[in-house]
């Protein structure tokens, strides 16, 4: 699925992936979005090998914008511990993201 | 510092609070809500006391301040759900949406015709994209039923494109929030006060039922108004709080689970909602009652630390009780919304109020108090007290003691719960006398602590079912025996038990000596024409074996329906008395809880005798007649889903009880739904052609439907089988619609010599006789009418239908007044009885308030206006365009 949103954004559709509903209507992002979502694309790699239910959050809460709740029920944990482990995730990645993208997400 | 105490109890399952989700989580959202400068000394005060706890948080805000929204705007996000709907648009198959309401932070709320009821409901969605799924909490709410909460239907759900949505139906409310009201300045004191009591009222059940509000503030508050202006407030939203958890559509948090203004200064510290709380936010809406202004300035302005320590300034001393709701420590509030009525209540009342009450439970049941319904413990490890008694009950008491202990030994487990009695001879050689002991020395979970005491030569057995560690009380029972009676208090006792940990009761049958009269009583039961002969059986029965609590419970049911036949009152005491001895003999087996259940609806008590079927139903799953009473219980308490679901479950497990199919057909009958009426009640003739009340039935959905003639054979079947005052009435009023007036005189003033004590034949008889112009004879037995309906009033004050009679007869014989008082109470107190609603309008036209009937029938079911076009007595509203124009935008439809 992140593949699919990744190959989207960066406009190759040849992705053999099925697009979450919805997905198709929305343009790719522009330039600075992307090298953001491609440097935690490419972090996520290394955090499946440590934290793999971080990167899933990650997944659903970064790449598919579910709220809170959605992605609590997704993951089938309390709404709660789901955010606790979400700020330690976006603390995770934020320590390895470069800091002008961060910053520029953060603006 | 007050309130500082949470942090320090421990919480269960959880070693360490900085590894505790929810309080970290919690504390840190409270945290960022607070400006920049004043997070840190916040987290301090917060977290006094725990530097591991102060640490975690506070990195964890330390980073939110770092990280700023990183990765919080999403690369996608999927598409919001639409689910706005359109008006005519059909949900479910049965709820059709006539306009948007309102849209407000949980949700967007939609008017609706329920279809299948026939009646206006409001219908509310979460808010798009907002949460497709409600709160579990909701369906905690939809048990409450009080006039002060707004009604929750049902909850159901919708599938749309985007998958399924939930959404509740509710009762609907017109009128302004408390909010908006008193933006326009303060309330007068009158309205203020009654605004308070009924509030207090609303949120007392609640809580009752283990529902919290948790985001209580005066725009939860809807101010309704009846015709003459009367004020109705109802609290809306329970179960469906904000709680901190939720998350708004971009991810981020939302704000605190709660307004600001109305938080609790516990809250502020990330505890969890709790009554303490909630009665902290009536607080704050009282003293907005009191004051016209907020207790704090708006919690941008004010420095927390202050709300969090002190009380605001007091307002008026009449408002006193409101300064004990503002209490920073919430261990110092009032401990329920009860004792807040109580406090503001002037005193008189209180007393009369507190006395009404206990008087009725206590003599029918022997409950002292209905608690909500609390999930029943795992393991009971129970131990029996020693009985303290007095001079007048020493010598029985060790011998009681020993018998008890056996019965309640002889109790059984059920898959749910584990019980066990510790044995008496464990709790005498540890003299174990408190609950403290019991838990310690022979680890008991709960006691059984039972008081004797003689009083005028009988004795008042008080029996207090615990739980040991918290000494909270589980049940409390008590009962009042003549000395040859005390022997049954052992199985009494075992009942008690039985019932609170919901066991399986003790076996009990009648002895061999009174089974033959025991089952032919019963079975005779089922047959209205079969009262009779059950009251003579059964009271053999009793003879035969006096030791039975089900001779008793039988033949108190018998009397009963005598009573119900006849409205003696005789017969109703000597219900209650019957009822009373099965109770002190065992208040745990299912007769006696469907006789109890009974005798309570019959005075109002309609949740408890809604808690009495519950229990019956639990012991004996297979009685239609409890599932039948359940449902009335349900529809009188104006839940009607809950009705239906009840008549059609006692269909379902007797299908041979016609008094089932009378009370389904009936119920759509007062909802004006007369095809199905019909139905059920042609099936019930079917099975009783033999049984006059089942033409009167049928008779009377013809009649309403218009059917004159039909209706007319049926009732005088009814009459040829058997000569009763209800079926000559019915077989009069028919004539009078047929404008048959002299003939109606004979057939009502052989209603009114058959049984002069019932007030309908007097009613209806009176308006023969005005229309046939004898005016004396008219008023003379309009007031003899009004009189019957003010007795049978006072003993069942809660009924909407007697009260609009009696709206009806005042506004006969001239009092206006009292008139339009007691029709506006009785549409409040039965919006859904169409009976009601046809007597409102009537009433209104007596009074020569044409405005006041067309704003009645708008509401009014089909049904109801088709009705009152046919009778002639109001005949000239059928030369009223606008009645007419209503008539034919109904019959369109």
């Amino acid at each position: 699925m992140r593949r699919y949103l990744i190959e989207h954004a960066r406009q190759r559709p040849g992705a053999e992936f099925v697009a979450p509903e919805g997905i198709k209507e929305f343009p790719p992002p522009d330039g600075a979005k992307l090298a953001l979502a491609l440097s935690v694309n490419r972090l996520l790699d290394e955090l499946a090998g440590t934290h793999p239910e971080w990167c899933m959050l990650v997944e659903v809460k970064y790449f598919l914008g579910l709220t809170d709740e959605e992605a609590a029920e997704t993951l089938a944990l309390k709404v709660r511990t789901m955010q606790r482990m979400w700020r330690d995730a976006r603390r995770w990645l934020f320590e390895r993201t470069d800091s002008r993208s961060a910053e520029q997400s953060a603006g | 510092m007050p309130g500082g105490g949470y942090l320090n109890e421990r919480i269960p399952g959880v070693q360490n609070k900085a590894q505790d989700d929810d309080l970290v989580m919690s504390l840190v959202e409270l945290a960022l809500a607070r400006r920049r400068d004043e997070r840190e000394s916040y987290l301090r005060s917060a977290c006094a006391q725990d530097s591991q706890l102060l640490e975690e948080v506070r990195k964890y805000v330390d980073w939110d301040e770092r990280m700023g929204g990183f990765l919080l705007d999403p690369l996608y996000r999927l598409p919001p759900d639409q689910q706005a709907f359109e008006p005519g648009d059909l949900l479910d198959g049965r709820f059709r949406i006539v306009r948007e309401v309102a849209q407000g932070g949980m949700g967007v709320v939609y008017e609706a015709v329920d279809e299948k009821l026939n009646c206006r409901i409001a219908v509310k969605f979460a808010k798009t994209g907002f949460r497709k799924r409600l709160p579990p909490e909701v369906r905690h709410a939809r048990e409450i039923a009080h006039p002060n909460v707004c009604k929750i239907f049902e909850i159901n759900t919708v599938s749309t494109p985007h998958g399924e949505i939930d959404f509740l139906t509710m009762e609907f409310l017109e009128g302004e929030t408390l909010a908006e009201r008193l933006r326009h300045g303060p309330l007068p004191e009158e309205p203020a006060r009654t605004i308070a009591q009924q509030l207090c009222s609303g949120l007392a059940e609640a809580h009752r039922n283990q529902v919290i509000h948790g985001d209580l503030k005066s725009n939860n508050v809807i101010l309704t108004r009846a015709a003459n202006g009367t004020i109705r407030a109802v609290i809306t939203d329970f179960g469906l709080a904000r709680r901190p958890e939720d998350t708004q559509p971009n991810g981020q948090s939302a704000p605190l689970g709660g307004t600001p203004d109305y938080m609790a200064p516990e809250l502020w510290k990330g505890q969890k909602a709790t009554v303490a709380s909630d009665l902290y936010a009536l607080g704050v809406i009282l003293y907005e009652l009191a004051s016209g202004e907020r207790p704090f300035l708006s919690s941008t302005e004010s420095p927390w630390e202050e709300r969090l320590t002190r009380k605001p300034p007091a307002v008026d001393p009449k408002w006193a009780a409101v300064d004990r709701l503002l209490d920073p420590d919430p261990a110092r509030r009032f401990h329920s919304a009860d004792e807040v009525a109580h406090a503001l209540a002037p005193r008189s009342r209180r007393w009369i109020l507190a006395a009404a009450a206990a008087v009725v439970l206590a003599a029918i049941s022997g409950i002292v108090t209905y608690q909500g319904a609390t999930a029943p413990a795992e393991t009971v490890r129970l131990a029996l007290l020693p009985f303290e008694a007095d001079r007048g009950t020493a010598p029985v008491v060790e011998r009681l003691l020993r018998d008890s202990a056996a019965q309640l030994s002889r109790l059984k487990s059920t898959p749910r719960t584990q019980f066990r009695i510790i044995p008496l001879n464990q709790v005498l050689r540890n003299h174990v006398d408190t609950n403290a002991k019991a838990r310690r020395v022979v680890g008991a979970t709960h006691t059984l602590h039972v008081t004797l005491a003689s009083q005028n030569g009988k004795i008042l057995l008080h029996a207090d079912l615990a739980d040991a560690r918290s000494g909270a009380k589980a049940k409390e029972w008590q009962a009042v025996y003549a000395p040859a009676e005390i022997r049954y208090t052992a199985a009494a006792l075992a009942g008690v038990v039985t019932l609170t940990f919901r066991l399986p009761a003790l076996a009990a049958s009648p002895n061999t000596a009174a089974q033959r009269d025991y089952l032919a009583g019963v079975s005779s039961i089922r047959r209205d024409s079969g009262i009779d002969h059950a009251l003579l059986s059964l009271e053999r029965a009793v003879g035969a074996d006096p030791d039975s609590p089900l001779t008793f419970a039988a033949l108190a049911e018998a009397q009963w329906f005598k009573y119900y036949a006849s409205r003696d009152r005789v017969w109703l005491d000597r219900a209650t008395e019957s009822a009373r001895q099965a109770g002190l003999r065992n208040p745990d087996l299912a007769p006696v809880h469907r006789i109890a259940g009974l005798l309570l609806y019959n005075s109002g008590w309609y949740e408890q005798a809604v808690a009495e079927y519950s229990r019956a139903i639990e012991l004996e799953p297979g009685s239609g007649a409890a599932y039948r009473r359940l449902g009335q219980a349900y529809e009188r308490n104006n839940q009607l889903s809950e009705a239906l679901a009840a008549y059609t479950r006692a269909i379902a497990v007797d299908p041979q009880d016609y008094r089932s199919y009378q009370a389904l057909g009936s119920f759509y009958f007062e909802r004006a739904n007369y095809g199905e009426a019909v139905k059920h009640l042609r099936k019930e003739v079917d099975l009783a052609p033999e049984e006059p009340n089942a033409h009167f039935a049928l008779g009377s959905a013809y009649l309403d439907l218009g059917r004159l003639v039909d209706a007319e054979t049926e009732f005088r079947m009814a009459v040829h089988l058997e000569e009763t005052s209800t079926a000559l009435e019915r077989l009069g009023v028919v004539l009078l619609y047929e404008e048959r007036d002299a003939e109606a005189v004979t057939y009502l003033s052989r209603a009114t010599a058959l049984s002069p004590e019932g007030y309908l034949p007097w009613m209806n008889v009176a308006t023969a006789y005005r229309r046939m112009h004898w005016k004396a004879e008219s008023d003379q037995a309009n007031r003899r009418a009004l009189e019957l309906a003010e007795k049978e009033m006072t003993q069942d004050p809660r009924n909407g239908k007697i009260r609009s009679h009696l709206a009806y007869l005042c506004a006969r014989l001239g009092n206006a007044r009292r008139a339009e008082s007691e029709i506006t109470q009785a549409l409040r107190l039965s919006p859904y009885d169409s009976n009601t609603r046809w007597m409102a309008a009537a009433t209104y036209e007596a009074l020569d308030q044409r405005d006041a009937t067309l704003a009645v029938l708008s509401g009014a079911p089909d049904g109801v206006i088709a009705d009152l076009s046919r009778w002639p007595d109001v005949a000239e509203l059928n030369h009223d365009p606008r009645f007419l124009q209503l008539l034919a935008s109904r019959a369109v439809k």
